[in-house]
């Protein structure tokens, strides 16, 4: 087996066993805004600012299957939003025509997971922590 | 090292951070697919406005391998997501009697399921947190 320091694949790459990957890439955002762009795409992002946390998701038309995480690793005063640069245009749960995600409700910010993947076309916004975590849309 | 396209035929293993900036996707506006190896690592997005019949693979898959779901049709786009083999499927509190999983009305849009084969059966598991996946038994 070859071993590389690093490896860059600017189209594809297909393991066609096991893929063992040791560690996402994440980005620890402490500020109380951000708005996301292509470098964000496969990315991890923790939350942690103590306030409002204003995210505005990239522009529609990504590329389909392009994703970003995000994670509120934050205190129950992280209350992050994430909204979709054009209104109406976030396909979420039961609604495909949402605006946004929110942690709007106390305690159940810090753990809360998203997951937005683009169709090509529009984000689909997924609360993968669900439960414990509720999100408003 | 710089390559446009690389195929690793057996395992590999990043020990530092993995960057993969898309997901393997396919679009399936039909309604009914029956899921191949030729789709395991694929996320595949589900928007038929209507029943749509998602047939798994055999059992005993290499264990490992996944696939997985995302809905986003409308509320009428209906999958039923059912094993080749009745009673196989394990699910939220069933490892002996389902045939199927699904997402009822108002559960729909934006729910997210992926599929891993333990090597014998396949494992449903909804990664939707608020949509409640609907267990058919047999």
């Amino acid at each position: 087996m070859a071993l590389l320091e690093t490896l860059n694949v600017t189209e594809e790459l297909m393991v066609g066993g096991p893929a063992t990957f040791k560690r996402t890439t994440l980005i620890r955002d402490a500020t109380a805004s951000r708005t996301c762009t292509a470098a964000d795409y496969g990315k991890t992002i923790c939350f942690n600012y103590a306030g409002a946390v204003a995210v505005t998701l990239p522009a529609n038309g990504a590329p389909a299957g392009s994703y970003i995480d995000m994670i509120v690793d934050g205190a129950n005063t992280t209350i992050l939003t994430v909204s979709a640069a054009s209104v109406n245009t976030l396909i979420t749960f039961n609604d495909a025509t949402a605006s946004s995600l929110a942690y709007s409700t106390t305690l159940h910010r810090i753990g809360g997971m998203l997951r937005f993947i683009s169709n090509g076309t529009y984000w689909v916004g997924i609360p993968i922590s669900g439960g414990l975590t509720a999100v408003v849309v | 090292m710089l390559v446009e396209f690389e195929r690793v035929d057996e395992e590999m293993e990043v020990v530092g951070t993995l960057l993969a900036r898309k997901l393997d996707t396919l679009n399936e506006t039909s309604a009914s697919r029956t899921i191949t190896s030729a789709d395991y690592g694929k996320t595949i997005f589900l928007n038929y406005a209507g029943a749509v019949a998602i047939t798994l693979p055999a059992n005993g898959a290499p264990a490992g391998s996944w696939f997985e779901f995302v809905i986003d049709g409308t509320d009428d786009c209906a999958p039923v997501f059912s094993a080749a083999t009745v009673n196989t499927l394990i699910t939220h509190n069933n490892k002996t009697t389902c045939d199927s999983v699904t997402f009822g009305t108002g559960h729909r849009i934006g729910s997210y399921i992926r599929f891993i084969s333990t090597g014998s059966y396949w494992v449903a598991s909804s990664l939707s947190g608020l949509a409640t996946m609907t267990v058919t038994t047999g």
